[in-house]
């Protein structure tokens, strides 16, 4: 396109240029025919001389008598007379001291039966379309350099804009509810009215979750008091019980005990949720975590004559919240020993490749893989397969705290059983 | 022991004061942090216990200004907060340890009795015993009846933990947290399996066992049942 636009420019230069050329020469020609018109063929010959006498600049001049014999002029070996109507002539002359040029001339009719011939050599218009063609190229060049390198700039500006707003997103679903996509003018190119529809979505879910995690924290507050007291009263009224009074609340302390582990733990989620501990994150030994972790259920398993592995590999550092890891780690040993029956196998593995990989696996019931994106929600507890009591919050918490730490919790079946593993991100690969 | 209470809930302060005073204790209470302070400056207190949300304060602040003046007594702070970083946030603040609510009384009386002891050389001794059972802290050797104990690590901070606080009531949160460092609530009888391996070295083959279960709150290792 570029090229096309510069090959018309050089068509209509050299047009113009010609058509300046023939102007000149007509203009000449008319006037040295009316000089020989108003004062006789001797001020015309005169007039020829004088000008040819001036120095060189491609004009020629050529007077015939009528016989055709040459009179006055600068052109060598020229003889004859031009047929009348023939327009624009073309030939080549070698002025003095030149090489060969093409010239074009016109000839005019004289009173008398003479003729004059006014013409130019195309020195000049040539030197232009030669100056012509070369900045034409010149132009043609740097155009395509900075169209190049212009080209180049803006598409790696639009990269790195499109990587910052993939960067505000992710900050996002990892939890910084108040990141914003970057715009660059209010109303600007597609880029940043696709940031400002994008920013609005956010601040209107942003909104949302506030306000539901308002309301959940309102509630827990709310119930807190008047479940203390309930707790309270109900020890105080078991010291003075007897009988099966007292077995009664017991039993009501046990369900309220239970009631309160629950909401301790739905606290817990939502408070992980919220991604208010990251406030406290900083480098924790996730090797030393397992070790304790297994430590710790090893004599769980034992006493349920469960067999029970465990191969952590070395020291891995992550970047975390070492009581809510070790909880999560706890968690899935925790939950392997509800579920496993005696004689199972339990074992926790702990990789590092691209993450670092903590895998439980077990040989209880298993989990349907049908449900496996359920379990990972609060308050889903698959009753038919698990039996145990307990609220199924265990895996949507051990879910929290690994997307708390930029990683994520995996089911997959180990017929029979289940295989959890809970991934995180390695320290020198966080941001 | 002599406690003071700074709870603005009335009812739950009334509770809690029964319960103390019922287990032998005498409770001082203060209904708002000002109060709470210039008591705690006027007599000498075993325990303080704060609610951590007093009207119009933190109460954390009241467990920064005793430790600015120099009070050293130790102080129990109770939180309707859940977050796990904010239990660091009260300890870091100066408090001895960190209760969420709701709770149930048994833990807090437990705590409170824990902390009470604190104070007492017990805790910084070398050599502990109770009855036959001798502990060495700095060669890490444990003895009953002169028969060595060949305890593991972890048994061995368990079994310490307990001698530590003879005659007190730990509950089952109060050792996972001191002796394994976890705060959670596991679903299994994680602490009792412990809690049973620890009994066949330090109780079988002697007439008389040291470690107690104490119904609904924990375990208690003394010479009385």
């Amino acid at each position: 396109m570029l090229g096309a636009a510069l090959a018309t420019v050089k068509i209509l230069a050299e047009q113009s240029i010609e058509a300046e050329t023939q102007s000149a020469i007509i203009v000449e020609a008319d006037a040295l025919a009316s000089l020989h018109a108003s004062q006789g063929p001797l001020a015309l010959l005169e007039e020829v001389e004088r000008r040819r006498q001036q120095p060189y600049r491609g004009a020629i001049y050529i007077v015939v008598d009528p016989s055709g014999t040459v009179i006055a002029g600068n052109v060598a070996g020229w003889s004859g007379r031009v047929p009348g109507d023939v327009g624009w002539l073309t030939f080549d002359v070698t002025p003095a001291g030149d090489r060969e040029l093409q010239a074009r001339a016109r000839a005019v009719d004289l009173d008398g039966g003479g003729q004059l011939i006014v013409g130019r050599t195309l020195v000049a218009q040539n030197a232009f379309r030669k100056a012509l063609n070369r900045s034409l190229w010149g132009a043609f060049l740097s155009a395509l350099v900075i169209g190049l390198a212009g080209g180049l700039l803006l598409a790696r500006r639009t990269e790195r804009r499109l990587e910052s707003m993939s960067r505000a997103i992710d900050a996002v679903r990892a939890g910084s509810l108040d990141a914003r996509l970057p715009v660059q003018f209010t109303g600007g190119d597609e880029l940043d009215r696709l940031s400002e529809r994008i920013n609005k979505l956010l601040e209107e879910s942003e909104a949302l979750i506030r306000a539901m995690r308002q309301v959940t924290d309102d509630v827990a507050h709310d119930l807190r008091t008047p479940l203390q007291r309930l707790h309270t009263r109900l020890e105080e009224a078991l010291g003075h019980a007897e009988g099966p009074v007292r077995s009664e609340i017991e039993a009501a302390l046990d369900d309220l005990d239970r009631l309160l582990r629950l909401f301790r733990t739905v606290l817990l989620i939502t408070n992980t949720e919220s991604g208010a501990p990251k406030h406290s994150f900083r480098p924790v030994d996730v090797s030393a975590i397992a070790d304790d972790a297994a430590e710790l259920y090893g004599a769980v398993f034992e006493e349920r004559e469960i067999s029970f592995g465990h191969r952590v590999e070395g020291h891995q550092t992550v970047r975390g919240n070492a009581a809510l890891l070790a909880q999560a780690i706890a968690n899935l040993l925790d939950n392997a020993a509800k579920y496993t029956p005696a004689g199972g196998d339990v074992t926790l593995r702990m990789n590092t490749g691209d993450s670092v990989v903590i895998e439980v696996s077990d040989t209880g019931p298993g989990i349907p893989a049908n449900r496996h994106e359920e379990v990972l929600r609060r308050f889903t507890r698959l009753d038919s397969a698990r039996e145990t009591p307990g609220h199924g919050l265990g895996l949507a918490l051990v879910n929290a705290v690994a997307k708390l730490h930029g990683g994520r919790l995996e089911l997959a079946d180990a017929s029979p059983g289940l295989v959890v593993r809970f991934v995180l991100p390695r320290l020198d690969r966080t941001a | 022991m002599r406690i003071l209470i700074i709870e603005d809930d009335a009812r739950t302060a009334e509770h809690v004061a029964r319960g103390l005073n019922e287990a032998g204790h005498v409770v001082s209470r203060a209904a708002d942090g000002v109060s709470g302070l210039a008591l705690a400056g006027a007599e000498e207190f075993d325990v303080v216990v704060v609610d951590r949300m007093l009207p119009g304060r933190d109460g954390l602040s009241i467990v920064e200004i005793l430790r600015a003046s120099g009070n050293q007594v130790p102080v129990l702070v109770l939180s309707a907060l859940a977050d796990v970083g904010h239990r660091v946030e009260g300890l870091k603040a100066g408090a001895d340890d960190y209760l969420v609510k709701p709770y149930a009384f048994s833990e807090l009386l437990a705590r409170v009795e824990a902390l009470g002891r604190r104070r007492e050389p017990s805790s910084t001794e070398t050599k502990l015993q109770v009855g036959d059972l001798v502990m060495d802290r700095l060669a890490r050797t444990c003895a009953r009846g002169g028969k060595t104990l060949n305890l593991q690590p972890r048994e061995f901070k368990l079994l310490e933990c307990l001698m530590q606080h003879a005659g007190q009531v730990l509950t089952r949160t109060m050792l996972l947290e001191k002796v394994w460092d976890y705060q959670f609530d596991p679903h299994t009888n994680v602490v009792d399996v412990h809690i049973a391996r620890l009994r066949q070295k330090v109780d079988k083959g002697f007439e008389r066992p040291l470690i107690h279960t104490v119904r609904g709150s924990g375990y208690r290792l003394s010479l009385d049942p």
